[in-house]
């Protein structure tokens, strides 16, 4: 039995939830009420403009874009986008940034005129921002904070998260998925049991992710979106639209494009009211009236609608089972997204939190339960978006952690040697649904060394995957017979590029036959090798012991053949001649079997 | 609707809220943590809750909310020592089973 010591009663924690917006971020509290409030600057603002100025100071949010006209390459805007990005995943939408790009060990620098940021260190002056907003109004230092990212943000971006936290000296509690962070904010936990998407189309990243209610407790199980799709591309289309309708060409300069994106902004806040708003540009002005911003803004709507049935489908969800639907982020505001996903659904969503700030707030939630100062949680389940695998002989996968398996997860898999006398094991860490190692993304490579030399097959080594609370993967593998350990932390050079994610999931699916094919091919590729391998040592030592010259020679010719069908693509033929040596070489195997008792037995007596 | 201390674990009780210098008495409370299930709490009281339940018995108050109360009512409080160790333990009669760390336990 446990003995129980009397403690201090609990004080409470200052705490706050913070949504690291792509073009704006916020910050919340749970207050003594117990209900989750936004932190305000001195001038009132909830809202802090995901913007950085470097100049002869640093000045983040509203203060950074006061320097727009002035200096506007100055200003890193959108930073979140390059998170655990490398110049490569970029490279198609780079002439979209409105400041120029660098190379940087797999990741990339931003340019400004006074010197060379990464996106890690603006994210880390946002975060700085806000939690000393935070400490000025709640009166204190913050312990503590949770702070949200995309669901689809894979392990790089969430690593750079983390760091950006690191460098403010912000302790993460932890990183919450931002549709999860929506579901708590109203309060769904407490609603009846049955299904609910999130729908949340932020500034820069769209994610949908369906939840399933079970007596107060939710887990997410499926997630979607696009890590590049959102507000900013409702911008980029009128941008075009007004540069098609001017006489400019496409390629104007970076003080003119914050311009137009400024005007564009505050054009869309008109429409959401009025039929017609204006966007003035130098000498130029240009009326865009409602049904045009509607066409422009179309393929998003109908892109984010597809996203949602892909979703449901490969959760095997019917549309009319959800039995709610939340619409959060900024640019889910928009009275003609609302309008879209109401037809499709065929019921208005959940949208009477406000979308921009449903995520800061549940994260606030969240916050106040990790550090205690609710009495009584509820369980957060979150999934990995992505299959967990090692690499196998013959480049074949094999999955340890399953996509959409509930996280904080451990799992193990029992591996061996592949040749006598092994006395290192490479292994492979990827990530992806494909079967084939090049066909997955490669996460990171260690190797586990000084195994004790042993007969092939005979070394147990146990492979274990653990992703933590909040998405990060370690990997440990151990040879149990001697105790021999390596292990990693997975911190990957670089993220995954544009719609990867859903691609890779698509691929897969699409692929199967072909995947199936190619792991057939593969696997008796393997076998022959390792058969033609073991017959090669064992004729050498005892061949000449154990068979007569004619079994000796039919067998060499079965294993010669076998050599030549390896390359084939027929897995059918490869098997064929594998189970041809198998036969030839079975009395073999038994006569050295029986030699190897004997002796066994003659030592015995001895 | 009642909890037991025993002599040794009053006097525990007094000595360390004399030692502290302050507290109105403790709080027995139950929280879900351990390996499964629910675990005892206790801690000191500077401010007494609305809703809580006070026993007191020569000197020594306990408070104990009234969801905790439920689980606990009828539940010895004890002082034990275990070889170098000491501390509180819980003889609750509401309990079913208990985990192998013996930190968290079930009621039905």
């Amino acid at each position: 039995m446990a003995l129980i010591q009397i403690t201090e009663p609990h004080q409470w924690q200052r705490v706050v939830g913070i949504d690291l917006g792509t073009t704006h971020s916020l910050v919340a509290t749970v207050g003594k009420d117990g209900k989750p409030h936004l932190l305000r600057d001195e001038t009132g603002q909830a809202l802090l403009p995901s913007a950085v100025y470097y100049g002869n100071e640093v000045a983040v949010g509203y203060d950074a874009l006061a320097h727009a006209n002035k200096y506007p390459t100055h200003i890193i805007t959108s930073a979140k986008r390059l998170m655990g990005r490398s110049m490569e995943d970029l490279k198609p939408h780079a002439d979209l940034f409105p400041y120029n790009l660098i190379a940087d060990h797999g990741m990339v620098k931003i340019e400004t005129a006074v010197k060379n940021v990464s996106p890690i260190q603006v994210s880390a002056d946002i975060l700085r921002t806000l939690v000393n907003r935070a400490q000025k109004e709640l009166g204190g230092d913050i312990e503590g904070a949770v702070i949200t990212v995309p669901a689809y943000f894979d392990e790089t971006q969430r690593q750079s998260t983390r760091q950006a936290a690191e460098m403010a000296h912000i302790r993460v509690m932890r990183l919450l998925n931002e549709p999860t962070a929506a579901a708590l904010a109203y309060h769904l936990e407490q609603s009846e049991d049955g299904l609910v998407a999130i729908y949340d189309m932020g500034g820069g990243t769209f994610d949908i992710s369906i939840l399933r209610l079970s007596q107060g407790v939710f887990e997410v199980v499926a997630t979607g979106g696009d890590t590049t799709m959102g507000g900013d591309d409702m911008d980029r289309a009128i941008a075009r639209w007004v540069l098609e309708h001017s006489n400019q060409s496409t390629d104007i300069s970076l003080v003119a494009r914050q311009q137009l994106l400024t005007e564009i902004r505050t054009a869309k806040e008109n429409l959401s009211r009025d039929k017609k708003a204006t966007i003035k540009i130098a000498h130029d002005t240009w009326v865009l009236d409602q049904e045009t911003y509607h066409h422009l803004i179309e393929h998003i709507a109908e892109r984010s609608i597809n996203i949602i049935a892909q979703v449901l489908h490969d959760a095997k969800i019917q549309a009319q089972d959800l039995d709610q639907m939340v619409m959060v982020g900024g640019a889910s505001r928009t009275p003609y997204l609302q309008h879209v996903v109401t037809e499709w659904l065929g019921r208005p969503p959940l949208t009477n939190i406000d979308p921009e700030c449903a995520v800061a707030l549940g994260a606030a939630l969240q916050a106040h339960q990790l550090g205690g100062n609710e009495k009584e949680g509820h369980l957060l389940l979150d999934v990995t978006p992505l299959s967990l695998g090692v690499e196998l002989m013959g480049e074949l996968v094999e999955v340890i952690i399953p996509r959409n398996t509930p996280i904080p997860v451990s799992m193990k898999k029992r591996f061996t040697t592949f040749r006598d006398g092994q006395q290192a094991l490479k292994i492979h860490i990827v990530q992806g649904e494909r079967d084939k190692v090049s066909d997955c993304r490669s996460l990171a490579h260690f190797e586990l060394r000084n195994i004790p030399p042993m007969a092939a097959g005979k070394a147990q080594i146990e492979i274990c995957f653990t992703i933590d609370a909040d998405g990060l993967l370690s990997v440990s593998a151990e040879e149990t017979l001697s105790g021999q350990q390596a292990n990693i932390s997975v911190q990957v050079t670089h993220g995954l590029s544009d719609n990867a994610v859903m691609d890779m999931i698509n691929d897969s699916v699409l692929c199967a036959g072909e995947d199936l094919i190619k792991r057939q091919i593969a696997e008796a590729q393997t076998e022959a090798k390792q058969l033609i391998h073991s017959l090669h040592s064992a004729l050498v030592e005892d061949g000449d012991t154990f068979l007569e010259a004619h079994e000796k020679d039919e067998l060499t010719v079965a294993i010669h053949t076998l050599e030549k069908v390896i390359q084939s693509s027929d897995a059918q033929e490869i098997k064929a001649h594998i189970a041809r040596v198998n036969d030839l070489s079975t009395p073999f195997a038994h006569r050295r079997m029986d030699q190897a008792v004997r002796n066994a037995l003659v030592g015995n007596n001895v | 609707m009642s909890i037991q201390v025993t002599a040794s674990a009053r006097q525990q009780i007094i000595d360390q809220l004399k030692k502290r210098g302050a507290g109105e008495g403790i709080r027995i409370a139950i929280k879900t943590a351990g390996c499964s299930g629910l675990a005892y709490k206790m801690e000191f009281v500077d401010a007494p809750k609305n809703e809580d339940h006070i026993f007191e018995q020569e000197g020594v108050k306990v408070f104990i909310d009234p969801k905790s109360l439920i689980y606990i009512s009828g539940t010895e409080v004890d002082f034990i020592q275990e070889g170098l160790n000491e501390g509180f333990v819980f003889r609750n009669p509401n309990t079913t089973a208990e985990c192998g760390c013996g930190e968290s336990f079930f009621v039905n």
